[in-house]
């Protein structure tokens, strides 16, 4: 036990490492913010449950440097999101650590890291969980450290709880790893965002002596509004308003998808503001994260991928497009603003897809039991591993299924599949695999309450902030006085003026509705048609862009569209009108018109495209017709499957040797408008236009 | 087998390769037996290492560097991810201080048993011994013919097949083994413990009728030829051996040709003879290796006298074990109880009251020449 005198100068060390972080001679230590590192150095497992900006990165970089100080290893740090890891970059070099991370985005720099590690010149070393099963990890960079980790930290450790709002099954593997490290080794694992089930949940993954810091999570500057816009017209309208004009300083825009995020990032864009989008798999995050912090952005227009851990301590606003999903991860979100300002904004609105888009994420968080028992199947019928297409090709589920199957069922303990190398392998572990029915019921529920609680929040007419307090069981909780109830601006009207939503309705029209065009087929071989005879689809039997009257949900006209369509009745005059005042004002003149022939609904079809060709004063070409191959695309499950149904679906009777517009009514995946304008400009057909009356979302 | 016992987490750190060490080799074989030596004497045992003191100790008296054994001993978090991950793609542990470590081993290899074994499969086919299949590399059909008649024998006799590596042959035998319903303990590089198998294989795991098995981590990325232990493994898993002569490249990687001699005539050899005969297989034959001339010949050479068809018949059961006091037991499967009081040269006395068909402890230290003494 060290002596009182000795924790006292370690205590002085560690004092003088904080002020020299922070730039300032007269800085102390928060409440429990020494406790916590001295158990840290000691050693011991802490978890600290602080709100952002607490100082919780402060916990693990003096501690790593005092662990290092003593002769120590390097220390782990586990962290789910990228954005955090630059930040904690940036912290571990005002205290003098070189903390490296190795991420999927700087693939090239791993050899260099490698090389640090080598000659112990890392002090915090960097990774994802998803990283820790990778065959890369545990081979080639452990290996390097294996012989004096000093210290794993688990930041974000609420990921670790099933019962927390951000549950993630990567951090199964931490929690399971973290029980098989002996005792006395020290783990410093952080939150700012778990209520007392969480905790104690942490509590037992992690071992329940781990000293645990708790603190208030209330944030003084920031000024909470919520208000209903059920229209994404009205939310666009009421973004250009209120950005440039009353909204000083940079902040972020919350959506609940990528394609939200693009779609308000060009609105912005076209209304000269500066934005820019953020998501998962966007190659410049790192750019647009630095050009924030630089203020060098007005806005980013981002998803969850922006959340945990950004660290912008002058960030002045966020507003969420949509509802987040949980009250929680709202509190996260909004909490990036105002960390080191006296005054900050949190704007959240609703609208009418926001209850859709979060049944569709509650419905699709697990899969069935038919579902595992169909991707299980697969696997074990194989001779030796499949690829994911390969998979697809056999299973007829959603890519986005087959991989939730695969994720979970590698992260069991023993495991029913492997994946090495890209190629998924049964491991003789398949029998009678399945999550249980009580813990998929268990967490539905968690997922329902949080839903629900988020509705409350939405209608709430006491203080915000305090709302958000009492939700993650902080015992401080009190009334901000800041936020829209307790300044009592409750009729406050944020409806901005009816020519600004037009304005939006438009540019929403024009800028959903684009078919995409396919340059690949999703696997070779398809059929032995030319047009098959390589991967990619060869530029001249490629389809040009087309258009659609809407997308399925995002509109009245969606919702009555699909009425028409399930009523198998024609297409009404209105909906007919509306489609080809949008063609001709597109001014694609084609020469022709034809149509994709359906199994179901050929009259259905004929019919729209007939009278397109009359609006449109076109002759109408009976050019494609149906083999006996192929069956209803809409039972096709996923994008490989799709392209299989039709690859052999369809032959041109009637080659159309000018400009031709392709009409069907539904456009899903986008494989029958390629197939069909493949082979109608393999029969010298110049170019080739997809029209359809709506695009089906939220599908593969 | 998990968690691990605190025993096994401190053997499996200080003798277990995580991939390159570069700065702290870990203690080999006769390093370890050093130190196991040292918790003998001094009534401790592997997880008395967490102390200091006692590893300052014990570098002292047993001349390992201390830096060394410290570096290796923090390696405690690094073991949590392998660990982790080994125990996800289904493998066990077993180190010479659990109770389940194979009876069979320590009765054989004494001090010379791998401190720690990794597996996977079945755990239980480690105690029903069987027939080892030593061969070329190459497949002849003339081969193939003959190794169909040995598994069929095999079934017939309940003795399971122990074969090694990673040759066309041992391939043929398993796929011959496993259309018949045969039982493998197949000897492995560690590194290819967790890694996926096809389909028959993966079928005789999920029934049961395969074990994988490695004196080396699954991490260690030592090549295939540096494991010569896996010769000395597989004889001291058999029951008998069949050598199969070759002058093609043998797939004997392993020295299990040189194993299998030494432990003549304790246990029984036939020698498959291929014209010219090489000089090993002479070797075996001169010292009292069978030729194999047919199967009745072979078995009425004794073949298949120590197998579990001659346990089944006698109504014995499945493995004979000694209780702590030495008193004969019997049960099936083993069970880690079963297998406890033998020569757990990390806590255990010597247990001499083997019965007669197994090999006597006293006998086997003095053949190496430390009567009555634990470690060599």
């Amino acid at each position: 036990m060290p002596s009182l005198k000795h924790r006292e100068s370690l205590k002085q060390i560690a004092l003088l490492h904080l002020r020299a972080a922070v730039g300032s001679g007269d800085a102390d230590f928060r409440d429990g913010q020494w406790e916590s590192i001295y158990q840290a150095v000691m050693g011991n497992r802490v978890l600290v449950v602080q709100r952002t900006g607490w100082g919780k990165t402060m916990v693990y970089t003096i501690s790593t440097k005092l662990r290092r100080e003593q002769g120590a290893g390097p220390s782990l740090m586990i962290s789910p999101l990228l954005a955090l890891m630059r930040n904690q970059e940036d912290a571990a070099f005002a205290l003098g650590l070189n903390a490296r991370r190795m991420t999927g985005d700087n693939h090239g720099e791993w050899k260099k890291i490698h090389e640090e590690l080598q000659d112990d010149k890392v002090d915090i070393l960097m990774i994802t969980p998803e990283r820790l099963g990778s065959n890369m990890f545990l081979t080639k960079t452990l290996p390097i450290i294996a012989s004096g980790i000093g210290m794993l930290i688990i930041d974000e450790a609420h990921c670790i709880s099933d019962w927390g709002h951000d549950f993630r099954p990567d951090y199964l593997r931490i929690r399971r790893i973290q029980q098989m490290i002996p005792q006395g080794s020290s783990v410093v694992a952080t939150t700012a965002t778990a209520n007392n089930r969480v905790v104690e949940d942490i509590k037992h993954q992690l071992g329940d002596n781990i000293q645990v810091t708790r603190g208030s999570l209330i944030r003084r500057s920031l000024q909470l509004h919520n208000f209903k816009m059920p229209e994404p017209s009205t939310r666009l309208a009421w973004m250009a308003w209120a950005i440039p004009e009353h909204l000083p300083g940079s902040g972020i825009v919350y959506v609940l998808t990528r394609k939200d995020a693009d779609l308000v990032t060009k609105w912005l864009q076209y209304k000269k503001i500066d934005a820019h989008a953020y998501y998962g798999g966007t190659e410049e995050r790192e750019h647009l994260e630095k050009e924030l912090q630089n203020n060098n952005i007005k806005v980013l227009v981002a998803t969850i991928a922006l959340g945990m851990g950004f660290d912008k301590p002058d960030l002045s606003f966020i507003i969420h497009y949509q509802r987040p999903s949980s009250v929680v991860h709202y509190y996260q979100q909004v909490g990036r603003a105002g960390r080191g300002i006296t005054d900050a904004y949190g704007f959240l609105m609703w609208g009418e897809e926001d209850e859709r888009i979060a049944d569709y994420f509650l419905d699709n968080a697990f899969p069935s039991q038919t579902e595992i028992d169909l991707v299980m199947n697969a696997l074990e019928e194989a001779d030796s591993g499949l690829k994911l297409k390969e998979i697809m090709f056999q299973v007829n589920l959603k890519k986005s299924r087959i991989e939730k199957v695969l994720s979970l069922a590698s992260l069991e303990s023993p495991a029913p599949v492997i994946n090495e190398r890209g190629i998924w392998y049964a491991t003789g572990e398949t029998d009678g695999f399945q999550i249980p029915p009580e813990r998929i019921e268990r967490l539905r529920k968690i997922r329902s309450d949080e839903k629900a609680q988020m509705r409350q929040y939405m209608n709430h007419d006491g203080c915000l902030m305090s709302f958000l307090q009492h939700a993650l069981d902080d015992p401080s909780a009190e009334s901000c006085g800041r936020c829209r109830n307790c300044i009592d601006r409750r009729d406050m009207n944020y409806l901005p003026k009816a020519e600004k939503i037009n304005e939006a309705q438009q540019f929403l029209g024009k800028k959903l509705n684009q078919i995409f065009v396919h340059k690949k087929w999703p696997i070779a071989d398809l059929s032995d048609h030319p047009i098959h005879a390589t991967t990619k689809i060869i530029e001249k039997y490629q389809a040009s862009w087309g258009f659609a009257l809407c997308r399925m949900f995002d509109s009245d006209l969606g919702h009555q569209i699909m009425r028409e369509r399930t009523s198998g009745q024609n297409y009404s005059d209105g909906v007919i009108e509306a489609f080809a005042t949008l063609l001709k004002n597109r001014k694609i003149m084609p020469s022709y018109v034809t149509y994709i022939p359906s199994i179901s609904r050929q009259r259905q079809i004929q019919f729209l495209a007939q009278k397109v060709a009359d609006h449109l004063g076109l002759s109408l070409i009976h050019a494609v017709s149906r083999t006996p191959n192929g069956s209803r695309q809409s039972d096709m499950k996923n994008p490989i499957l799709r392209a299989r149904n039709v690859a052999n679906a369809f032959v041109i009777d009637q080659p159309c040797r000018a400009p031709t517009l392709l009409i069907d009514d539904i456009t899903t995946s986008g494989w029958t408008f390629a197939t069909v304008a493949a082979l109608l400009r393999y029969d010298d057909c110049p170019k080739v236009i997809p029209a359809a009356l709506m695009i089906h979302t939220l599908s593969d | 087998m998990w968690p691990l016992s605190e025993d096994t987490n401190e053997v499996v750190l200080l003798c277990a390769w995580f991939a390159g060490e570069r700065e702290y080799v870990p203690l080999g074989l006769q390093e370890y037996n050093l130190l196991a030596s040292w918790l003998y004497q001094h009534d401790l045992r592997p997880r008395d290492l967490k102390d200091l003191s006692y590893i300052e100790e014990a570098s002292v008296a047993t001349g390992l560097n201390l830096e060394r054994l410290t570096g290796l001993l923090n390696r405690r978090i690094s073991l949590g991810f392998y660990l982790e991950d080994w125990k996800r793609r289904s493998m066990w542990i077993i180190s010479r201080s659990d109770d389940g470590y194979p009876l069979r081993i320590h009765q054989h290899l004494k001090s010379q048993s791998p401190p720690i074994l990794f597996g996977s499969g079945e755990p239980s086919l480690l105690g029903i011994g069987g027939t080892a299949v030593i061969g070329p590399s190459m497949e002849t059909a003339q081969l193939n013919r003959f190794i169909h008649t040995v598994t069929e024998l095999c079934i017939q006799h309940h003795s399971p097949l122990i074969i090694a590596g990673q040759h066309p042959i041992s391939t043929q035998l398993i796929k011959s083994g496993i259309e018949l319903g045969n039982s493998f303990i197949w000897l492995r590089p560690g590194k290819l413990l967790g890694q996926p198998l096809d389909r028959p294989c993966r079928d005789a795991k999920a029934s049961g009728n395969i074990t994988l098995l490695s004196s080396r981590s699954p991490a260690d990325i030592r090549t295939f030829s540096e494991e010569p232990e896996i010769g000395s493994l597989l004889v001291a898993m058999c029951d008998h051996a069949i050598y199969i002569d070759s002058n093609e490249l043998s797939m004997d990687d392993f020295n299990s040709g040189e194993a299998i001699l030494r432990s003549l005539p304790k246990k029984k050899c036939f020698v498959y003879r291929h014209d010219p005969v090489s000089s090993l297989a002479e070797s075996l034959l001169s010292n009292g290796a069978h030729p194999w001339i047919d199967e009745e010949i072979a078995i009425d050479a004794g073949l298949f006298n120590g197998s579990l068809q001659r346990q089944i018949k006698q109504n014995e059961p499945l493995i004979e074990t000694t209780d702590h006091t030495g008193t004969n037991t019997k049960s099936s499967p083993p069970s880690a109880e079963d297998l406890s009081g033998h020569i757990h040269d990390d806590h255990h006395s010597i247990d001499s009251s083997e019965p007669a068909t197994k090999l006597s402890t006293t006998e086997s230290i003095s053949q190496n020449g430390v009567q009555g003494e634990l470690f060599d």
